[in-house]
Formats: structure tokens, sequence, C-alpha cells
């Protein structure tokens, strides 16, 4: 054997001893927190322990031998119960497999390390066995079912009479690597065989092979568009490929996706240590593990995690005896979570310490100079305790070795925020503090919406795009409004601000010269402001290039979110979706905090990545708040009082009108209709690695069959707890409308009734009845009927909601009263106060609205801790704001027939029952 | 970003020579990746005015900077002998416009004068030296200074 071949079987060894002894902390805590000896947990340790003194004596690692042999005595010894497994003998466990993971990771140094101590220690405690028959008696049971066969019987013989002589046998047969499987337990070749349908892959070769995706992606885009032009008679393998290229970006990217566990699992450590050395006790409780994120951030964020979790356990959770005379549970609590959400992955550190004390905050902050006395006056205390990620900021009144070394939060704050990350945190003296994490899935590859001004594209992330407008001419004067230099579109009743691209990014006009000359032409004439001209101005180019928008000065807007903050922004073009590879810009574009990268589309040109966060600081700062201020009042005074709801017209035949409201619907796919199949008789569509199941309005209800033609939409909605679409074939409009719903002359299943709009007749669907027909799903609660007892108020003008909710509730059991309004329903509930449980109220209703309403409620003593449900058709955040002061204790959205159930059942009888109430 | 400084060391060494506006400038080879006359510029709103726009290099995203700008003279003019020299430092690459290339010669460190006093007070640092060449001379361009991100005028 040459010494190269020897040097790359000792790579191989030390891989899987470093492999081998990953699981063994995490496996010696859990054995340390089961209850008794969990036997499979001690085999499992032994096993890898084994394996590794194995390799160690065939390569001459004697230190790593000798210790290894120790521990392996010691967990022979707790296999055959002679041994508890208590947190002293963890202890050293723990230690011992520390100091081993150490000399694998320097195999040279190895037998320079002082191991003899704690050879010593585990050699004392093996000993110990012998004089404790106690344990043994005390723990017959399991020690029967460590013996289930031969093997285990003999193999514990062997190691109980002469552990030095199971050596020798080793040693005579070490050059077969088998040797190891020999003597282990029968169990191992099963747990072998699971291995090895994993291989292990240099990362470096991974990253290839996401560049090499990237690449192909960029290549699939140039294909599709030319093959668009052409249309070509070889887009069937055009498709192919382009289905291809997808999953094999998917399949790719999986191999790049990692779960959070990896990062959570050595906090079990972290949190036990720490808690020792500060005399804390805490529970540590994860969850969400199998979250999966992008390998990049997962090694990214250990650090922030383990400040967080070091800040948490240090100035969060308090001493035992500080806790108890605060009443709180001896134990304290850390709670490190992990879920998807909406694309995103939120992770969450939760204590329940003592709280941020927004008092020492402002005066640290003062102290430090990182506020004035004027500013913290006007903070709210949310925005105090966020202070606390500011640069120079530490609370600790002491600096200890565990956190608080002057860095800080605010590393944390700027570490996160450069993976494209977001932390928030949230804070109750005295009952803990939650710090939330929000981060992308991956950096890599994102979906983006490609805009176009002056022949320029821009690309905006699909993670911050809520909507697309298109404001036709018609209205562009009565839905784009003027507020000083603020420009603002009304949009369901709502204001929102408006940038336009073009200004933002101060982009020069540099068209072509004749079009500039008809465009001031156009421009003397008509002799609008300023921003008219330019509503007017920029269509010429665009109805050449797309005629199927004949309208006149129509407006794109891309209505964004940065944070809670929306806003549209107008472009020139609204153009394709697509996925992208973000290139970073160089280092003397780092100042343009604009963009947030650039990309090479499918054509070779380049697209900025638009910063959609940095765009909203441009505007807020150039923003008249006040008059953006007065501008939102005076636009909820002129919406009408009328309840309003907003709602999606679709078409399916092509002679009906159909109408879904829009709140119950997740989103809108476009798809072709070779992509359904047809599959025992119900028709699904795959759509990112799901299976979506596809729903005809003609299967329930009595219209028209869907029209033929290759592209139909999908509406996507949640019906009982998964997601279906329904089928249409041409997407109308959406528009607000009354409500005067006739449900005599076209009800029937599917259908609730029918509208006038527009002088048309419009069937309103029921979308959740369409799914409870196609799919069976269980019409809701209505089998659990020990509802009886409880008894909803439902308050609504309008006749149709009212009965509808008033059904819902009948049918899953619950007693019903219903007022007309807010002063019917002050009444009502005053004759019967003491049946009445919960108030379902609309918002918008004659002589005393929802808001009025609740107030007056709360302001009875009997009707303190009653949950009011607000039902309305418009979520508006200043709405829902303004209803959480008057003590609404949740909005939810009219026609939700599940969500509305849902939360009935949770404030009734789940666990909402007893923490209902006012709500703020 | 030493690498100018260390060619230097070495006696002779090959350099590009070209003109910025009424400059007669050169670069070492060895700094230099590739000139191109990839033109298909990208504009970036809000950068500094010495950056013309991003280009697409196989792949890559290429920042180009207007050395006209970086010398204090007026935007360059694109025309037919534009070039685009793409200079690789720090493992990024970047793109100088300029309006000509002119020769490959050989400097002998020994020859380098130091940069005239009226042009040194003009435009600092942008100049490590100057050399003879034919009648006229040409100034060794300080690559660091030139790609200075904190310096416009």
């Amino acid at each position: 054997m040459t010494d190269n071949e020897d040097a790359e079987l000792l790579q191989v060894f030390l891989e899987e001893a470093r492999e081998h002894l990953d699981g063994i902390e995490g496996a010696l805590l859990q054995l340390e927190s089961s209850e008794g000896v969990d036997f499979e947990i001690v085999n499992r340790i032994f096993r890898a322990v084994h394996s590794v003194k194995g390799g160690a004596g065939f390569f001459g690692l004697v230190a790593i031998k000798t210790l290894s042999h120790a521990m392996e005595s010691v967990l022979g010894s707790m296999q055959k119960g002679q041994l508890p497994a208590n947190t002293e003998i963890v202890g050293v466990l723990l230690g011992a497999a520390d100091s081993l993971v150490h000399m694998i990771d320097n195999p040279a140094q190895s037998e320079d390390r002082d191991i003899a101590d704690l050879v010593r220690e585990l050699e004392r405690i093996g000993i110990g066995t012998g004089t404790k028959p106690t344990i043994v008696a005390t723990q017959p049971r399991a020690l029967l079912v460590t013996l289930p066969d031969e093997t285990t019987d003999s193999q514990a013989t062997l190691q109980a009479e002469a552990p030095a002589k199971s050596e020798q046998s080793l040693d005579v047969v070490k050059p077969l690597p088998l040797s190891v499987d020999i003597s282990a337990p029968r169990t191992e070749t099963k747990v072998g065989l699971e291995a090895q349908s994993s291989i292990r892959v240099h990362v470096g070769i991974l990253d290839r092979l996401m560049t090499l995706a990237g690449e192909l992606v960029l290549t699939r885009n140039q294909l599709l568009q030319s093959n668009d032009a052409t249309s070509s008679s070889n887009s069937d393998a055009t498709q192919r490929i382009d289905h291809i290229t997808t999953e094999l970006q998917d399949a790719i990217m999986s191999t790049r996706m990692q779960s959070i566990g990896t990062a959570f699992q050595k906090f079990r450590r972290v949190v036990r240590d720490l808690a020792n050395s500060l005399d804390k006790e805490v529970d540590l409780v994860i969850e969400g593990e199998e979250v999966e994120l992008d390998r990049s951030i997962v090694e990214a964020i250990g650090d922030p995690l383990t400040h967080l979790v070091r800040n948490a356990l240090d100035h969060g959770i308090e001493k035992p005896s500080l806790r108890l005379a605060n009443n709180k549970p001896r134990r304290g609590t850390l709670r490190l979570s992990a879920l998807h959400k909406a694309g995103q992955v939120i992770i969450e550190i939760a204590d329940d310490g003592a709280g941020i004390d927004p008092a020492k905050v402002r005066a640290k902050a003062l102290e430090k100079g990182v506020c004035t006395r004027e500013q913290l006056a006007s903070m709210s205390e949310s925005a105090v305790i966020k202070l606390i990620f500011r640069p120079g900021f530490s609370t600790a009144t002491e600096v200890t070795d565990v956190s608080g070394r002057g860095i800080g939060m605010d590393v944390v704050h700027s570490n996160l925020s450069k993976l494209g990350g977001v932390v928030d945190v949230q804070s109750n003296v005295g009952l803990g503090t939650l710090m939330r994490i929000k981060l992308p899935l991956t950096l890599a590859i994102i979906p983006c919406l490609l805009v176009s001004e002056e022949n320029e594209s821009f690309a905006i992330p699909q993670a911050n795009l809520i909507e697309l407008h298109r404001i036709p001419a018609r209205e562009v004067k009565h839905r784009i409004k003027n507020f000083g230099d603020a420009l603002v579109l009304r949009l369901r009743g709502e204001l929102i601000p408006l940038i336009r691209l073009r200004d933002a990014l101060k982009i020069k006009q540099h068209s072509v010269a004749s079009e500039t000359q008809e465009r001031l032409d156009d421009q003397r004439q008509t002799g609008y402001d300023r921003r008219q001209e330019l509503f007017d101005g920029s269509e010429d180019r665009r109805s050449q290039s797309d005629r199927r928008h004949s309208h006149r000065s129509a407006i794109n807007i891309a209505i964004v979110a940065a944070g809670d903050f929306r806003y549209g922004i107008m472009v020139e073009n609204l153009q394709d979706s697509l996925e992208i590879v973000v290139k970073p810009l160089g280092r003397h574009l780092r100042h343009c905090d604009s963009y947030a990268g650039s990309t090479i589309l499918g054509d070779g040109r380049l697209a900025l990545i638009l910063d959609v966060v940095s765009l909203a600081r441009h505007m807020q700062a150039a923003d008249n708040n006040e008059a953006l201020a007065s501008a939102r009042l005076a636009a909820q005074k002129s919406v009408e009082s009328k309840d309003k709801m907003t709602l999606i017209l679709v078409e399916n035949s092509g002679d009906e009108l159909m109408a879904i409201p829009l709140g119950l619907i997740e989103r809108i796919e476009r798809l072709n209709r070779h992509d359904i199949q047809q599959v025992g008789g119900k028709r699904t569509l795959t759509y990112r690695g799901k299976n979506l199941p596809l729903l005809g309005i003609e299967e329930v209800a009595n219209v028209g069959p869907c029209r033929d033609k290759p592209n139909l939409y999908a509406v996507v909605y949640r019906s009982q707890e998964r997601e279906v679409g329904l089928l249409v074939s041409d997407l109308i409009d959406v528009l607000d409308s009354s409500t005067e719903l006739d449900q005599l002359t076209h009800r029937q299943p599917g259908v609730f009734g029918s509208l006038l709009i527009d002088g048309k007749i419009t069937l309103l669907l029921d979308i959740h009845g369409i799914a409870r027909e196609r799919l069976g799903l269980p019409a809701p609660s209505s089998s659990e009927s020990k509802q009886q007892t409880f008894t909803v108020l439902i308050v609504e003008d309008s006749r149709f909601f009212r009965e509808r909710v008033a059904e819902f509730c009948r049918e899953a059991g619950y007693q019903i009263l219903t007022a007309e309004d807010g002063l019917e329903g002050l009444e009502m509930l005053d004759q019967h106060a003491s049946e009445v449980d919960l108030v379902i109220t609309d918002i918008e209703m004659p002589r005393l609205d929802g808001f009025e309403f609740t107030s007056r409620l709360r302001a009875d003593p009997r009707f303190k801790q009653i949950p009011v449900i607000a039902v309305t058709s418009m979520m508006g955040e200043e709405a829902e704001q303004r209803g959480h002061q008057v003590g609404i204790t949740e909005y939810l959205i009219k026609l939700d027939r599940e969500r509305i159930m849902d939360r009935l059942k949770y404030y009734l009888s789940g666990p909402g029952a007893n923490v209902q109430g006012t709500a703020a | 970003m030493t690498h100018a400084n260390t060619v230097q060391l070495i006696a002779q060494t090959q350099a590009a020579v070209f003109r910025v506006g009424r400059y007669v400038c050169s670069l070492y080879i060895s700094c230099i990746q590739e000139i191109n006359k990839n033109l298909l510029l990208t504009p970036v709103h809000e950068a500094p005015d010495y950056v013309r726009g991003i280009i697409n290099l196989r792949g890559n995203i290429v920042t180009v900077i207007d050395l006209h700008r970086k010398l204090g003279l007026e935007p360059i003019a694109i025309q037919a002998g534009t070039r685009n020299v793409i200079v690789r430092v720090d493992r990024e690459m970047v793109g100088l416009l300029v309006d000509g290339v002119d020769d490959i010669v050989e400097i002998d460190s020994a020859n380098i004068l130091p940069t005239p006093a009226h042009l040194a007070k003009e435009l600092g640092e942008a100049f490590e030296g100057v050399v003879p060449y034919g009648d006229e001379l040409v100034a060794i361009l300080n690559l660091n200074h030139i790609l200075s991100d904190t310096s416009s005028h």
C-alpha cells in the first residue's frame, strides 16, 4: 500500500469518524433528558464510538483508540443497565466526545493531547458499576428488553469479561475493515444499508452545477423568446426543454437545501452548557427542524442565532430564585422554531424571561448618544425596543463572558441584512422576548417581474410584488390623484402612494427625435399639469408594440410591499415574469441602493433588479406626509358607506358572467390546457412539485362547459387546508360591487345567487361549496354537534351576508341571534346578556357602525371579555388597527366560511376560549 | 491591489498604450485581461458619474468606467475607435473606456520619470509616472487610484 493510498484511506476514516461523532453529542443530550436509560440511544452511541475505535487502531492513532475504548466500556456498562445516564456520567462522556472531535480534526497532534484525566474519569465511572447493584435492580424491565437475541447476549459477555481481550481480537483482523462489522451488533448492517442511500459530494461541485443550471436557465429563456417570435414547428421540444430545465434547476437547488435542524442542533449543547454556567434552568424547545433553506444561508445564520440564543439566556431568562419570586415556573423555556411562510423562512427565538425594559433602553440610548431626548419622546415603546439593533448599543449592565461585549445586536442585524433577512423584536417586561427573523429560501435564483422604462428593463422580485394594475385611460383621472407632491392611487377604498420609476431613478428621456417632437406637440395642446402630460405622453410606442391594449394613456402600476409599507411603482411597460439568476453589482456601484443586483436576460441584455425597500425610503423622504395623511382621510370619507365587496369577474362558457369574492382567493394561475392531467375522473395540475386539484364550475353548477381554448386560468383558493384551483376560461375584470344579491332566481349548488353588474346578470359563485361537492370534503364542523350550548350574535345589515353567516353557524350547531345594525345589536345583547358567547359584526352599517358598536359593547363591563369577530369585505391595515383599538378580537373576510368556522371553534371551545377578550 | 507595483520591479515590462482625450496613457499588460469592442452598455441610474454602465461579458457583469471622467475630462463620446479595456483587480473585472489603443510597448523601469508637476497637481495620484514614447510622454496609470470608488471630481 503506497503512502498516497494510506493518506487517502486516513482521510476517508477521518471523514467517517467526524460523521459518527456529529451525532454523538445530540444523542448524549437526548440520553440525558430521557427517562431512565434509553437503550436504543446507548446502542447508537456505542456503535459510533466503536467504529471510531476500530479505525483509530488501524491507523495507529493510539490516543484516539484509548479514549474511545474507555468511552466504549462505560457505554457497555450502560447497555447492560449497570450504569444510569445521569448528568454526571453524560457530562464526562460529552467531554470525552469533545476531545475525540478535537483529535479527529487534528489527527497529527492527536498523540500529544493529554487524555489521561479523561480516561481515568471514565474508568472510575466504569469501576463504579460493580459497587452499585441497586441500579440493576431498579431497572429489570429495561434489562430484559436489551437482550432480545443471542447476538447481543454474546457480545455483552465479550465486553463485560475482558475489554482488553476483545481489543486483541480486533488487532488480529485489523487490516480488514470488515472487522468492525464482525464485532458489532447485528443491527449495524441495517444502519449501514440506510447510510448508503447518500453519498458525499464536494460543495464546489454543487456550486458549479448551480452556476451551470443558472446559465441553462438563461439559455432556456433565450430559446423561449426566439421561439415566441418564429413559432416554429419544434415548439414541442422547446417546451420539453423548458420543463426539464425547470425540474433540473429545482433538483439542483434541492441539493443545496439543508434542513435548518443542522443549525438548530448545536444549540442543545450551547443551551445546556450555558445554563449550567449561569446557574439557570432552561428547557430548550426546538420546532420546525425539517424546514429547508439554502446551504449558504443555513451556514451564515449560525452566528447571529448563537448571539440571539446567548442573549436570551444571559439577559432574558432569570435565575430560578428570581423566577419563583415572580410566580413563574422555576425552569425557563427557550423556544427555537422555524416555519415556511409566503416563500420565506421565519425563525423565532422566544424566551419567557424578563423581557426588555423600554425604560432601560431609553436611558441607555441617551447615555450612548444613540438618540436625542426629543427623538425618544416621540417613539412608541416597540420603536424604543428596536433601538437595541442600533450600532454601539448593549443593555448588559455588566460585561459578561457570555454576551454583552459591546458589539452585539447591531452585528446580528447587519449580518442578517446581508442575507436579505429582517429581524424584528417584540418584548413584554416580565413575560419574555420574541425575536423574529425572516429569511429568503435562497439567494441564487429568484422569480421576478420584468418591467421596462425607456427601453431599459428592470426586475422586481416577486417576493415584494403584491399585485399589478392597469388603469385604463378613462379611469386615470378618477383613480390617480395628485396631493401636493404626492401621487396616490385609489384602490378598493384605500389610497396607495405612487412613484414613477422614471422619476425615482432619474431616468433621462432619450427617445427618438420625431416621437419626442410629437409628444411635445401633444403637451402644448393639452396644457395639463406635468404629471398629466406624462400619463398621456408615453403610450405611442407601447401601442405599437402591444396592440391588444389599445387604450390610450392607460397606466401600468406594480403594487409592492416594503415591509409593512405598500406603494405602487408606475412603469411604462409590464413584461414577463421569469426566474432570474442574481448577479451582484461591482464595488463602484455599491452605493446605488436602489438596486439589489443585476441579471442577464434571455437575449443577453442586462436588467437591474430593483430594491423595493430602498426605493420606498426615497419616496418616504420626499413624501409630504401631511398631505398624504389628509388625502387618505378625504378618500376614506368619500368611499361610500354602502357595503361593498370586491369581486373578480370571470367567464367559463363564454356567455355567462360569474363573480368570485376576491378576498377568498389565494392567487390566479395561467395554465396551458395540455398541462392538465386527467386521472380517475379528476383533473389535476402538477405545479411546483405539487398536485393542484382542478375543479370545473360546470361539474357542480348547471352552467355551460369551459370554453375550449389553449390557455385557461385556475383561480386558486384554500378549502379544508388544501389548495384547489377553479378552472375558468377568461378573467374579465376586478371591481367593487354593492351586494344587492338575488338569492332566489339563480340559487343552485355552487352558486349563491345573482348580481346585476353593468346591467348583466352575474352569478356569484360559492367556491367552497364547489370544492365540497367535487372533492367530497366534509361540510365543516357539522358533525361536531357538541356546540349547541353556544350562542352567536350576528350583527349585519346586508340580508344576504346575515343569512349566509347564520346558515354556516346553524349548520355547525350554534344558536343564532341576529341584528340589522349596531343599535339593534346592542339591544339584543342587552336582552340576551347571559346567553351570547360570541359576536360577529359587520363594519359598514347604517345608524351605528361596527367600530362604534364594539367600543360601546366593550364599555359595558358584562361584555369586556366576549370575543368580537369583525367580518368585512375590504381588509385595510388602518381599519384593522382601528378595530383593534376599539376592542375587535379578530378580522375575517365575509363568506370565508372555513376560516370563520375555524375561529368560532377556536374562541368557543378551542384554546382561545380562555384567552379571549379585549385585545390591545 | 499591489499588482501594478510588483510588476514594476521587473526591469522590462510590456504595456498597452492608449489615448484618453488629450492624454496618452498606458497600463501594464499583466493587469489587462482583454481589450474589446463590447460597448452594449446598460446605464445604471444614480451611479457615480464616472460609471458609464454595466456590460455582460460572457455571463459576468462588468462595471464600465469612463476614463475621461476619471481624468477630469468631458464624458467620452463613443465612436468607432472606442475600446473597452478590461482589467481584473481583486477578482473583479472592470472595464475602462478609452479613445483607442495604439500600441504595445516595452517599458524599462529605469526610464520612468516622475509625473510633471502641473499634471500631478491637476490629477493627484492618477499617474504613477511618465515614460518617453516617440515624441510624446506616456503617463502610466495608477490603477489603484483609477479604480478607487470614492474619488470623483
